[in-house]
């Protein structure tokens, strides 16, 4: 089995810091709650540094950062949703909200234990080269998202013309579940022609310093040459695989495509904690 | 307007020797302590009404920077408090000056940290970085000399159930973290 090492965007490691108490697997898997995931995720590494004293996990310095805003953040839309019109509940809200962010930072400083702090910086000249091809991917992704649709149109409909056309008498109804179904293995690309679904600075630029983090590990330990996984774990559909409830199928085109180009897995929390219930993880140092 | 000045902590400080040196705590402490206290508590309400009139008419950072003075000031309000009970506790049970010590070692931190809020409220430059990285710093030498109050203590301090607290965090996980990405 390979070895491992993972690391994990901003919000995986805020929502494995939000629990008052912990829940056994089964539930975890019966709710399907990314935070649990996350946190079952992070319980289960710590236990692993507690008894073999490994840290599996590396956090680039980015995702480090992203946190200091993003906890507050969140705090005031809680604010800003419940209270903001109550004057007396306000004062409250206020204390209970600043007793969450106490507990959630207490959680946070225990979980980024199990981390090793990265060293790729976005200004260091090795990451911003990886960046420049980050950059390229996805800008080749935008394109081929921009006519994806009538191109996806097109391929079904030679493909039905050509083969199956003489089998099916309705071949409208066929024509858009095949078309469905298509969109739905693009759905990766064809969202990030989408607006509010564009691919940010920063996170391509979290990703350039886990590509940058991944090729340092090999440098410092020679035996992970050619036996490393690396996991990125992620809930963005512009890194990990997009599932569809329709077809059943999921859609994979640019988490393979960053597997192929850089060798980083990028999984959902639900998979990573499918790696780990399914002892798939080599857990030796 | 900045008040307190660190020749607090000079007084202080020479009340604690004083216990440590009689290995016997007196009640003089309690008078700079107490004093000490209704400084942070006026800093708290200042910080409370600025907040709750700017509250959602700035932007978003400034929100954000007044709450954190506020959680700031917060914590720094309820590590006092538990340094008064702490006290108060050891001399009922008439205990070693462990106590002194642990404060003598404490009280420098506190001051200053009041100093740096001070200072924070008056600037303008970003600062959430500084305040989240300050305030862990303060509460990490706090655990350390047990002055930092627990979840439960925090909770029952400013009159929190925990069955309010848990549906807070269990209504926080109905966000979705992805809009914050």
């Amino acid at each position: 089995m390979k070895y491992f090492r993972f690391s994990c965007d901003t919000n995986i490691l805020i929502s494995s810091a939000f629990y008052y108490r912990f829940k056994t697997l089964p539930e975890i898997f019966r709710e399907g709650v990314v935070y649990d995931f996350s946190i079952f995720t992070m319980r289960y590494f710590e236990r692993i540094l507690g008894k073999k004293g490994i840290k599996f996990g590396i956090l680039p310095p980015s995702t480090l950062k992203e946190l200091n805003l993003i906890k507050p953040k969140i705090i005031l839309k809680k604010l800003e949703e419940r209270f903001s019109n109550d004057q007396v509940k306000f004062r409250k809200a206020l204390n209970e909200l600043s007793s969450l962010l106490n507990r959630v930072n207490d959680n946070l400083k225990r979980v980024l234990k199990i981390f090793n702090k990265g060293k790729a910086y976005i200004n260091d000249n090795r990451v911003r080269k990886i960046y420049k091809k980050v950059d390229n991917m996805y800008k080749n992704f935008i394109t081929q998202s921009i006519n994806m649709k009538e191109e996806i149109k097109k391929k079904v409909e030679d493909h039905i013309n050509n083969f199956y056309a003489r089998y099916f008498q309705n071949m409208e109804a066929y024509q858009e579940i095949e078309e469905a179904k298509e969109t739905a293995l693009q759905t990766q690309i064809i969202r990030l022609s989408k607006k509010n679904k564009t691919v940010k600075e920063n996170d391509k630029e979290i990703l350039s310093e886990i590509i940058y983090e991944r090729k340092r590990c090999i440098q410092e330990n020679t035996h992970f040459r050619n036996n490393l996984n690396f996991y990125f774990i992620t809930e963005d559909t512009h890194f990990s695989r997009k599932y569809n409830k329709r077809f059943k199928i999921f859609s994979t085109p640019i988490t393979t495509k960053i597997k192929e180009l850089f060798d980083i897995d990028s999984v959902r929390a639900k998979q990573f904690t499918e790696l780990i219930f399914n002892k798939k993880l080599n857990l030796e140092r | 307007m900045i008040r307190i000045s660190e020749s607090y902590i000079e007084i202080i400080n020479s009340f604690l020797d004083d216990y440590i040196e009689r290995r016997e705590l007196g009640d003089e402490i309690y008078t700079p302590l107490n004093t000490l206290l209704n400084e942070i508590q006026d800093f708290f309400s200042e910080v409370y009404l600025d907040f709750n009139n700017s509250f959602l008419k700035k932007s978003e950072n400034e929100d954000i920077t007044n709450f954190l003075i506020y959680h700031s000031a917060r914590n720094l309000k309820l590590t006092t408090i538990k340094v008064i009970d702490s006290f108060r506790l050891a001399k009922v049970r008439a205990l070693n000056p462990k106590v002194a010590r642990q404060l003598k070692s404490f009280i420098e931190p506190l001051i200053k940290f009041l100093i740096f809020l001070k200072l924070m409220k008056q600037e303008s430059f970003p600062k959430i970085d500084m305040l989240s990285e300050e305030l862990e710093k303060f509460r990490s030498i706090a655990k350390e000399k047990d002055f930092l109050c627990n979840l439960d203590e925090e909770l029952k301090y400013d009159k929190i159930t925990h069955k309010e607290f848990r549906n807070l965090m269990n209504s926080i996980r109905e966000i979705n973290l992805a809009e914050f990405h």
